[in-house]
């Protein structure tokens, strides 16, 4: 569990560069939370999840060539205090099903706004288990 | 041997002066059963050949008139390519042989030509007339089947090409369904983007105009953001998802969706709505999406071109007698409306009114498939002049005495306790648990005092007894690290559902704990003295 004080330290997976760029510029805002970098494929998450230990990884669901399910658990054994949330367009229950059952500690959809995604991304980090509104209207019924 | 006529076709015509023998063959033929017709020339005796003559009975004499022999092949160089007119020559008698064998030999390119030689018998004549004419009932018997066999090749042919055409609209509309979710999907990466950056402009704008810009900006992502929403809504695959099969709130489902439909309207139709709160329907989100979306663009473009046309979505919860409840969903527009014939065809696969540039023909037969699929059934009302409206009869979600959400239900009423010391496993059932809108309370040491959900690892039995006996109707859901057996009491496992316990490993996938959250929880839900189930 991340202390209070620290800033949750986040990296984010996705082979959208933009995306990257933009939650690079938007986390130095963001009380609490500082972006620790972007990996765009498997090995590199895997590298940086060893090198940087980040409180929290943000994790696109559908990446050309890589099989993301697979890739939590490997997130999850190169660094066991590193949680893993799903950030995704997608909506659909049996892909959050299948995210949580693989190891993930949440799941937020790319809709929500900032605000609320952020606000997750620190609970995630201080040991909670989240679903965002869309998401939990999708997989829990609405 | 005689022929039998009911196997003929035509007259038999006989083309003789009548002065000479044609009587008397016309009394012989007609005698003999044959429908009979006399020329006395052979320009009266072509109308006869182009129409229905059976056979022909020719005098050598009615030829040797100049002109006429080569009038007559002229006349048969013109029969249609299935007919091969049977003629008979009837050679003059005590004439020249070679005269009738002239004739003959002039005639047989165009011509399928007999010699009889006269004065002749009777019964011979006859014999030649229904060999003649039976020769020629086969020929109409070959005309018939070619016709026939070209006519099936036609419809054949014409069937491949619409089922080509068929077969291209599926393909059509399967990839706009890829590029719908593509475009979604895509959509929403970049928007997200775009919105972390606009807020962060919006954080340091210092003028007025600045801050209403980015508030501006902010406001067209919104719609953005919604409709790359109602795009991969639409384009979800129910039997490769397993999605939630029905919708609790159709509110919640139009404010998903409605940019989409507001999108593929004409610039200035207006799209209301008319959706009263808590009404629920059992068909999967992503399809009724489909079929509203079918209804919603039919409309519109009826509207193309109009200032004043408004489609309008409205749902109504009916309660039939001694009947499942039913929500009715109408989709009205103020077009011109539809022909009797229209409506009559309107739901048949691939019937369209629109070029094939823009329609399958297939929306209609599509929202007709979803609604049927789920049980309930479609109609259409239209006048001329006087708009079109779509009702779907769709079965509804059963809230107990109320059209009120079971989340909502649960959201006033529900506590759940949690007594798991796993960590993952309790932030799991938390999540879900405040998912399903119950209130949820970290219990630690014996039984909690009150809720309606327990949810606890490895209790020992007496505690499990207690709350269950200070809280009748809760719910028990344990977590064992050991098995079921210590918990099991004297009737067994259906002992346990029967007093709401269940039991499942501690090391049991989110996916199993959220079904079985879901069931405790609906399984002691109770309502003004109803319990849901």
């Amino acid at each position: 569990m991340m202390s209070t004080t620290a800033p949750v330290r986040i990296l984010f997976v996705d082979d959208n560069v933009l995306a990257a760029k933009a939650l690079e510029r938007w986390f130095a805002g963001a009380p609490g939370l500082q972006f620790a970098g972007w990996a765009g494929n498997a090995s590199d998450a895997v590298d940086m999840v060893v090198t940087h230990s980040p409180g929290v990884v943000l994790l696109d669901l559908e990446m050309p060539g890589m099989d993301t399910l697979a890739l939590i658990p490997r997130l999850a054994a190169a660094c066991p205090t590193t949680r893993i949330v799903m950030l995704s367009g997608y909506l659909r229950p049996g892909d959050i099903g299948r995210a949580l059952d693989a190891g993930a500690a949440g799941y937020i959809g790319k809709d929500e706004p900032t605000s609320v995604i952020a606000s997750l991304v620190r609970r995630v980090a201080e040991g909670e288990c989240v679903l965002s509104p869309l998401a939990q209207r999708s997989y829990l019924g609405g | 041997m005689t022929a039998s006529t009911g196997d003929i076709r035509g007259p038999v015509v006989i083309l003789a002066p009548v002065e000479g023998d044609a009587p008397a063959v016309s009394q012989a033929l007609t005698h003999g059963g044959f429908t009979v017709r006399i020329c006395e020339d052979v320009r009266s005796f072509t109308d006869s050949l182009t129409h229905d003559a059976g056979a022909v009975v020719v005098a050598e004499e009615a030829l040797t008139i100049p002109g006429e022999a080569q009038r007559l092949a002229t006349a048969l160089a013109l029969q249609p390519d299935w007919s091969d007119l049977p003629i008979i020559l009837l050679a003059a008698p005590g004439a020249n042989e070679d005269t009738a064998w002239a004739l003959a030999r002039g005639l047989e390119s165009v011509g399928n030509i007999t010699i009889l030689e006269r004065p002749l018998r009777r019964s011979t004549l006859l014999n030649a007339v229904g060999v003649a004419l039976r020769a020629r009932a086969r020929q109409h018997e070959l005309r018939d089947h070619k016709e026939g066999l070209e006519k099936t090749v036609r419809d054949r042919t014409a069937q491949l090409t619409e089922s080509m055409e068929h077969l291209q609209a599926r393909e059509r509309l399967a990839a706009l369904g890829t590029l719908a979710a593509g475009l979604g999907h895509d959509i929403a990466n970049l928007v997200l983007p775009i919105r972390m950056r606009l807020e962060s402009l919006a954080a340091e704008c210092s003028t007025e105009q600045a801050r209403t810009d980015t508030t501006a900006i902010g406001t067209i992502l919104s719609y953005l953001t919604n409709l790359s929403a109602g795009l991969r809504l639409m384009s979800l695959d129910p039997s490769r998802e397993g999605s939630s099969d029905c919708i609790d709130d159709l509110r919640w489902w139009w404010s998903e969706v409605h940019g989409v439909f507001r999108g593929v309207l004409p610039r200035h139709v207006r799209l209301e709505d008319d959706l009263p709160p808590g009404i629920g329907v059992r068909v999967s989100s992503h399809r009724l999406t489909q079929a509203v979306f079918n209804l919603v663009q039919n409309a519109g473009e009826a509207l193309a071109g109009r200032t004043d046309g408004v489609v309008r979505v409205a749902a109504e919860r009916l309660a039939p007698p001694g009947a499942p409840s039913v929500v009715r969903l109408r989709i009205s527009d103020n077009g011109p409306g539809m022909t009797p014939d229209v409506i009559r065809r309107c739901f048949e696969p691939y019937f369209s009114t629109k070029g094939r540039a823009i329609a399958t023909g297939m929306g209609l037969g599509m929202a007709r498939g979803v609604a049927e699929s789920a049980g309930g059934a479609i109609e259409v009302h239209s006048e001329p002049g006087r708009g079109t409206t779509f009702s779907l009869t769709l079965p509804a979600v059963d809230h107990p005495d109320a059209a009120t959400s079971v989340r909502t239900i649960w959201a006033s009423t529900r506590t759940a306790a949690l007594s798991i010391p796993e960590a993952r496993t309790a932030a799991i059932a938390a999540m879900l648990l405040e998912g399903l809108d119950l209130k949820v309370v970290r219990h630690s040491g014996s039984s909690p005092a009150d809720a309606s959900l327990w949810i606890a690892q490895d209790p020992p039995r007496p505690w499990v007894e207690d709350f269950l006996g200070r809280c009748p109707g809760a719910s028990v859901v344990v977590l064992s690290s050991q098995g079921a057996e210590s918990l099991l009491p004297a009737g067994g496992a259906d002992q346990l559902a029967r007093r709401n316990i269940s039991v499942l490993p501690l090391s049991a996938p989110p996916s199993v704990l959220r079904q079985t959250l879901i069931a405790a929880v609906r399984s002691n839900v109770v309502v003004t003295g109803v319990r849901a189930t």
